[in-house]
């Protein structure tokens, strides 16, 4: 448990370095690559539920009307893409192995995720609209929505992503790696 | 405290300390995540009002909205700011997470008396 605590903290942490994107808006990574890995999916959705709960209820970050489509992207999508790719790619679980395959998962998964925001936010205004087609909630189309999402998280996001999650993952293997099977102790203990 | 020298615990939480205090970093990046504007950065983007956005935006009033303490203005303690939001969002990330395992914790041990 005191992992869970931790990894929601370091979520909530990381998500506070905003990155410049191309157009004048900002970006973060998201942490939840590592924690995917580390914790396992499951573990990891719980951590990041807990890091967007207090973002939107304390700092309004987020919001608490988006907090479920929050959730499913970043605390449910892209743990499990990020811990299914570093299993698929691990190897057998050399330094180096290891590294890519989490360097690997940082960057499809919040590739990923920036995707499925795109598609949302993309698919909102043909659902809510007014009688003459004014959009109601977000305004931008699918043609404007999806590559504003996925082009800065392309260059910027995603190899950051990429950068700290094999990092982290490359110090976990070499002073922690008790720490790196976590995941699998989780599972046996919750197997009836 | 158990917490051993060694524990690891002790040393992520170190590096989560580190993290903290170099957070005013991430006020050097301006303007807001793509999709995450306020209707009235909206208004301006469009040359219209997004009517649906704005009924929604009373429904909730953070008390440090943008990781910001009301009134710390200044070069010196809007950052300062920045800084003590991040504490204070890493120790209720903690609290509620300690809560939720209890809670768990608590409901497995019911199982399997």
């Amino acid at each position: 448990m005191p992992y869970l605590a931790l990894s929601a903290a370091f979520c909530f942490v990381i998500q506070m370095f905003n990155i410049p994107m191309p157009g004048g808006t900002t970006g973060h990574i998201t942490g939840g690559a590592l924690v995917g890995i580390v914790l396992g999916p499951w573990m990891a959705l719980l951590a990041l539920s807990i890091t967007l709960f207090i973002q939107a209820l304390l700092f309004g970050d987020g919001g608490i009307t988006t907090f479920g489509a929050n959730c499913f992207n970043m605390a449910f999508a892209m743990p499990l893409c990020a811990f299914a790719i570093f299993r698929l790619f691990r190897g057998k679980g050399t330094r180096r192995g290891l590294m890519m395959a989490s360097a690997l998962a940082g960057y499809l998964s919040i590739v990923g995720a920036a995707l499925l925001v795109g598609l949302e936010l993309g698919l909102q205004p043909l659902l809510e609209h007014t009688e003459d087609g004014t959009p109601l909630y977000a305004p931008y189309s699918w043609r404007v929505a999806i590559p504003a999402m996925l082009l800065p998280h392309l260059l910027l996001a995603g190899p950051l992503e990429a950068l700290i999650t094999a990092s982290v993952v490359a110090y976990l293997y070499r002073a922690e790696p008790t720490l790196l099977k976590i995941h699998e102790h989780v599972n046996q203990e919750g197997s009836p | 405290m158990a917490v051993k020298k060694s524990s690891p615990l002790l040393r992520l939480s170190a590096g989560l300390l580190a993290l903290i205090v170099l957070s005013p970093l991430g006020l050097l990046a301006q303007g807001s995540a793509w999709g995450e504007w306020a209707s009235s950065e909206l208004k301006t983007l469009l040359g219209f009002e997004v009517e649906g956005m704005k009924s929604l935006e009373g429904l909730w009033n953070p008390r440090l909205s943008d990781y910001a303490i009301p009134g710390w203005e200044s070069h010196f303690s809007g950052p300062l700011g920045y800084l003590l939001c991040a504490a204070l969002g890493t120790a209720s990330c903690l609290l509620v997470a300690f809560l939720l395992g209890e809670a768990l914790n608590k409901r497995k041990r019911k199982k399997e008396p």
